[in-house]
């Protein structure tokens, strides 16, 4: 039987094994080191995007909501002294414009504050309701009374109003 | 290291007589076949074949040193540590040899805790030119064996097997041979020794054996003293457990005849197939790993099989390390890819949808919250009129505000509603009729607080009601 000894070859290999063994240990140590830390940035990327993706929900349904305003036929509200003289006939009414903001879409908030002397607290309800079924309707935003110390059920009102329109 | 073939040829060579058994590993079993047993100069043919088997490294050839050309020894450390005691083993042997340590083939097959604690060895020796010797002989005959056992060992192990010993009782293993005679000595399963004798047995095997037959004397004075060394009581001898194997053991006169001088009170077993039980030993010392293994072909004179056999085995655990270390780097390489995969996906769905949410077209890595939560509290202030303006929650509020207090009967002189906080004061003639309001409005998300004055001269009680959202 032959020598089979191949030092050379044998060496070759064992160095080949050794190296092999030592990257795969330093591997598995910065793999061990490692994972940690990209499980923690996984969790995180994902809690984000549970987050991202409430907002978007959140985005969407104002998108809703301004979309429901470009559908109308009528970017105006109603004027309020017009919705009074119907609702609230022979009221002395003092209407003035507050503040304006903008809106999204081009759209225009406006405020109003209109003030009643001596109203009929059974028709102010009236009133708001029809100033809110106006499209584009109006919103109560405050609203103060102070009772007539001559009539009762009767009071002056003061409220601010808030619509939204687009020129 | 048992050999990686399944089978080994043993050889037993005395000075007339060759025996070769051919034995099978299967599983766990081994299985011995006589091939051979006859004068050195008819064994050519199956020399022959077996050296061809041998070259095909399909079998391995096994042999044994005699006892006489070779000494084991019980040799005491005082370490308990196994390190320290392989250490100062080889000194201890020295100083107990009658010839130098360096002249010797030498190991150390058993290495055990003794009662104190401390480990002791089987040393087993054997001079370089007595294994040469050997090995020149067996070439002679036609044998070059891979492994060159020791024989006393080999016959206390097979004797194991083959008829294991009572504890605590004394063994002997007599070996009958054509040119030598063996005893191995030992107590339950523990061996202590071998001792040899040049005296042959086959004067003896076709005549009538008697003290007149040259050396049986001196075999019997030989006997004699090795069981004086052994056996401390005369009660014990009647405890010996005889068995005789080799070809001597065949001649049923001959060993009736020693037992007889020796007085043994108990008559000696005699092993099935005697005559080759040294080559059954010895095969199955080579087909399978277990105590007291031994070769004295080592280094420079290993047999090339053997070599090979030890190359083949290194380069299987290099494979076997360039595997596993290829395979950790695979490993972790792909894991570490998967994890980074996982980790940019992640990003670069978290980009696209900041991206969605703020309609920019560049973002920061790491600013992707945010950037969109920025965007999401822009676009909710310019959102938040078209929301509300669907809403009539004060209109709903300020309606059911006054139903209640024309319900429970309140007078009310003022009453201011803003968004999150209605406040209302009046008049009413009954303490009771504001908690009876308050309690109307005691829902989830209002904090309804309640500030009664006592009746003036009008015997009205005059009431400031607070209500606050809290949610």
């Amino acid at each position: 039987m032959k020598n089979p000894w191949n030092i050379s070859g044998m060496r070759l290999l064992w160095a080949m094994a050794i190296v092999a063994l030592a990257l795969g240990f330093w591997l598995t140590v910065r793999s061990a080191r490692k994972t940690p830390d990209y499980i923690r940035w996984i969790e995180r990327k994902t809690e984000h995007l549970e987050q991202l993706q409430h907002m978007r929900t959140a985005l969407r349904a104002n998108h809703e909501a301004v979309a429901a305003f470009e559908a109308l036929d009528h970017r105006q509200p109603p004027e309020l002294s017009g919705l009074i003289r119907e609702t609230i006939p022979g009221v002395a009414a003092d209407i003035r414009q507050r503040e304006t903001g903008p809106a999204a879409e081009g759209w225009t908030v406006r405020r109003m504050e209109v003030e009643l002397e001596e109203a009929p607290l059974n028709r102010i309800g009236h009133l708001l309701y029809r100033a809110e079924s106006a499209r584009p309707p109006w919103r109560l935003v405050e609203c103060d009374l102070l009772a007539s110390d001559r009539n009762p059920g009767y009071a002056r009102v003061t409220l601010i109003l808030e619509a939204l329109e687009k020129r | 290291m048992s050999i990686p073939c399944t089978v080994c040829y043993g050889i037993d060579v005395s000075g007339s007589r060759v025996v070769v058994v051919r034995s099978m590993r299967s599983g766990k079993d081994i299985t011995h076949e006589t091939r051979f047993s006859g004068a050195p100069g008819d064994v050519d043919t199956v020399a022959q074949n077996i050296r061809g088997e041998v070259d095909e490294n399909r079998a391995a050839v096994a042999a044994a040193l005699p006892v006489q050309d070779s000494t084991t020894r019980w040799l005491s450390t005082p370490f308990p540590s196994v390190q320290k005691a392989r250490k100062v083993l080889p000194s201890i042997l020295d100083v107990q040899l009658p010839f130098p340590l360096e002249h010797c083939v030498y190991g150390f097959p058993a290495l055990e805790a003794s009662e104190n604690g401390t480990i002791r060895a089987l040393a087993v020796v054997g001079r370089v030119t007595d294994v040469e010797q050997r090995l020149e002989q067996l070439q002679g005959v036609g044998f070059d064996p891979v492994i060159l056992d020791h024989e006393g060992l080999a016959l206390w192990t097979q004797g194991q097997i083959e008829m294991p010993a009572a504890p605590d009782t004394l063994r002997v293993i007599a070996y009958a041979g054509y040119d030598r005679t063996v005893l191995v000595i030992g107590r339950g399963s523990e061996y202590r020794g071998s001792y040899g004798s040049r005296y042959g047995w086959s004067p003896v095997l076709d005549a009538r054996i008697s003290d007149e037959v040259p050396g049986v004397t001196d075999l019997l004075a030989r006997i004699r003293l090795v069981l004086r060394t052994h056996v401390t009581a005369v009660a014990e001898q009647g405890a010996i457990d005889w068995v005789w194997v080799g070809p001597g053991a065949e001649a049923g006169s001959a060993i009736q005849h020693v037992e007889e001088r020796l007085s043994l009170p108990r008559k000696g077993r005699t092993a099935q197939e005697p005559s080759t039980f040294l080559c059954r030993a010895l095969c199955t010392r080579a087909l399978q790993d277990g105590l007291m293994r031994w070769n004295f072909r080592l280094d420079t004179r290993s047999h090339s099989q053997f070599r090979a056999w030890v190359y083949a085995r290194c380069k299987r655990v290099a494979v076997t390390y360039l595997v596993a270390g290829l395979l950790l780097c695979a490993l972790n390489i792909g894991w570490l890819a998967h994890l980074h995969y996982r980790d940019a996906r992640a990003q670069s769905r978290l980009e696209e949808q900041a991206r969605a949410i703020a309609g920019s077209e560049r973002l920061v890595r790491g600013q992707e919250m945010l950037v969109a939560e920025r965007a999401k509290t822009e676009q909710d202030a310019l959102s938040a009129p078209f929301r509300k303006a669907l809403d009539p929650r004060l209109t709903t509020l300020l309606h059911e505000v006054l139903r209640t207090t024309r319900e429970t009967g309140l007078a009310i002189e003022s009453l201011s509603l803003r968004e999150g906080e209605i406040w209302i004061r009046g008049f009413t003639d009954d303490w009771d009729r504001v908690d009876l309001f308050s309690e109307r409005f005691q829902m989830p998300g209002w904090e309804v607080s309640v500030d009664r004055q006592d009746a003036l001269m009008d015997e009205r009680v005059r009431y400031q009601i607070t209500m606050v959202e809290t949610l």
